[in-house]
C-alpha cells in the first residue's frame, strides 16, 4: 500500500515539474506579474497612427505603452492608473489626446479613462481645449454603435446604468471640471459653455447646474 | 513555488468553484467576470454605513465574495431578451442561476458598473424575498428637474413601468448602496474606480421612489 502511494506521489510530481517546463510565454508572463504582450490593435480599437515613433520623448511613449496596457486589460483598479500618469508632459498628454481621438466611439470606458487622466493634470489653458472637444461629441446612441439609434423597444431595467456609460466621456469631463482647482476657475466656466447646448440631455443639465454655482 | 504546486496537489479535490460555468459560457466571458469578481474580493473598506451593514456586512473583498456565491451557482450564457442586456436572472428556468450576454465583454462599461450589474441581477435570486421585483414607477415619474423621465432609446415614459424600488433593500437600493460604500470607504480602489462607484450609484438612486427609502438612504450615505 505504501508501495502504491509512493508510486502515485512520484508519478503526480513527475507530470507537475514536467508542465511547468512548458508553460506558455503568456503564463510565464502571468507568474511573473506582467502583462501578456499587447492586444492587436484592431482588438483594442488603436490605430497605428494614434502613437507615431520617433518625433516623441521616449519617456511619453512609455506612458502611452502602460495606458494601452491597463486599457486591454479592463480592469480599473490597475494601481497604476494613480500613480503613473501624474505630472504628464505636453508631449505625453498631446499623445493621450491622439490616444483618445484614435479610440472607436464605443469605447467609452477607454475614452472615459483617458479623460479622467488628462484631468489628472490640468496645467494650461490649453488642456481645457480638449475638454471642450469632449463636450461638444454627439450623443452615442448605442454601445453597439454609436451611430446607430437603437430602433428596438426600450428596457427599462438596464437603462440607468446604461445611459450614464453612453455619455461616460463627457460625465467624466464634467467631474474633472468639478474639481478643478479654484485657479481653473475662468476656465471651467467657459468649458463648461461647450456642453451646456449638449443634445446628450445628462450632459446638459449637469453642465448647467455647475456653470450656476460655479458663476460668480 | 514548487511547494506551494505541491500542496495544491493534494488539496485539489476538496477544491472546487462555488459557482460552474456552462460549457456555451464563452471564454473571454468567462475569464472576464471571473477577473471582475476577483477584482470585488480584494476589496478593503475603512468604514460602512449601517445599510450596507445590514445587506452585505463589512465593505470587505470576501463579504462581496460570499454574497455572490451563496446565491449564484452557476453562470450560463443568454440574450437576456434584450439587445442591450448585459446579465440577467430568470427565475422560472433557475433563481440561483446568473445569465451573462455577449455584451458582457462587447460593451465597454467601466468595471464598477459590471459589477453593479452583477449584484443587482444577484439580488434577484433571492427567493425568499420573492425574487425583490422591482417596483412600478410612479405617474407621472419626474426626475429632480420635474422632467418626464423617460428611456434613453425610445423616449417613452418610465412612469408606470416595473423599473423602480420602493426599499433599499431591493436590487437598485443595494447595488447603490454598494458602490456607494466603495466610493466612501474603499481603501485599496484607484481613484477612477471610486469615482466610477459614486457616478454610477447617484444614478441608480434616480430609481428609489418612496420617500422613506429615499430619506433612509440619504441619512445612510449622503450626509
Amino acid at each position: 500500500m505504501i508501495l502504491v502511494l509512493g508510486a502515485a506521489f512520484f508519478i503526480s510530481y513527475f507530470l507537475w515539474s514536467k508542465r511547468e517546463t512548458t508553460k506558455t510565454s503568456s503564463e510565464i508572463a502571468n507568474d511573473l506579474g506582467t502583462l501578456p504582450s499587447a492586444l492587436p490593435e484592431a482588438q483594442l480599437g488603436v490605430s497605428s497612427a494614434a502613437s507615431p515613433v520617433g518625433h516623441h520623448d521616449p519617456k511619453d511613449l512609455q506612458k502611452v505603452k502602460v495606458l494601452e496596457q491597463i486599457l486591454s486589460s479592463k480592469n480599473d483598479n490597475d494601481p497604476r492608473l494613480d500613480r503613473e500618469f501624474i505630472g504628464l508632459s505636453a508631449g505625453a498628454k498631446s499623445l493621450f489626446r491622439d490616444q483618445y481621438r484614435s479610440l472607436p466611439a464605443e469605447k467609452r470606458n477607454e475614452r472615459g479613462t483617458v479623460v479622467f487622466l488628462l484631468g489628472r493634470n490640468l496645467t494650461s489653458e490649453s488642456d481645457f481645449d480638449f475638454f471642450c472637444e469632449v463636450l461638444r461629441e454627439p450623443p452615442c446612441f448605442s454601445l453597439a454603435d454609436c451611430h446607430r439609434s437603437s430602433a428596438s423597444r426600450e428596457d427599462f431595467d438596464r437603462e440607468s446604468g446604461e445611459e450614464i456609460t453612453l455619455a461616460y466621456p463627457q460625465i467624466v469631463a464634467l467631474k474633472v471640471l468639478e474639481k478643478a482647482e479654484s485657479k481653473w476657475r475662468q476656465h471651467v466656466v467657459k468649458t463648461l459653455d461647450c456642453a451646456k447646448d449638449s443634445k446628450v440631455g445628462v450632459v446638459a443639465r449637469r453642465a448647467t447646474v455647475l456653470s450656476q454655482e460655479m458663476s460668480p | 513555488m514548487k511547494s506551494k504546486y505541491l500542496f495544491l496537489l493534494f488539496c485539489l479535490p476538496s477544491v472546487a468553484l462555488a459557482y460552474t460555468f456552462d460549457a456555451n459560457v464563452p471564454a473571454d466571458t468567462r475569464k472576464q467576470v471571473t477577473q471582475d469578481l476577483a477584482f470585488m474580493n480584494t476589496i478593503e473598506g475603512s468604514g460602512v454605513s449601517s445599510l450596507h451593514q445590514g445587506i452585505f456586512g463589512n465593505v470587505s473583498g470576501p463579504v462581496y465574495t460570499r454574497f455572490f456565491e451563496s446565491r449564484v451557482t452557476a453562470i450560463g450564457k443568454n440574450s437576456c431578451g434584450s439587445g442591450k442586456a448585459v446579465a440577467c436572472v430568470i427565475p422560472f428556468i433557475d433563481s440561483s442561476k446568473m445569465w451573462l450576454t455577449d455584451n458582457y465583454i462587447k460593451f465597454s462599461h467601466p468595471q464598477v458598473a459590471r459589477m453593479m450589474v452583477v449584484f443587482h441581477e444577484a439580488r434577484h435570486t433571492e427567493v425568499s424575498h420573492g425574487n425583490y421585483p422591482h417596483a412600478t414607477c410612479p405617474v407621472p415619474f419626474q426626475d429632480a428637474n420635474g422632467e418626464d423621465m423617460k428611456s434613453i432609446w425610445t423616449g417613452a415614459p418610465l412612469a408606470g413601468e416595473p423599473a423602480c424600488d420602493e426599499t433599499p433593500y431591493g436590487s437598485y437600493g443595494s447595488s447603490l448602496i454598494m458602490l456607494k460604500n466603495i466610493q466612501k470607504f474603499c481603501k485599496n480602489c484607484t481613484d477612477k474606480v471610486k469615482m466610477d462607484a459614486g457616478i454610477y450609484a447617484d444614478d441608480q438612486f434616480k430609481r428609489i421612489t418612496d420617500d422613506g427609502a429615499i430619506q433612509a438612504i440619504k441619512k445612510d450615505l449622503y450626509r
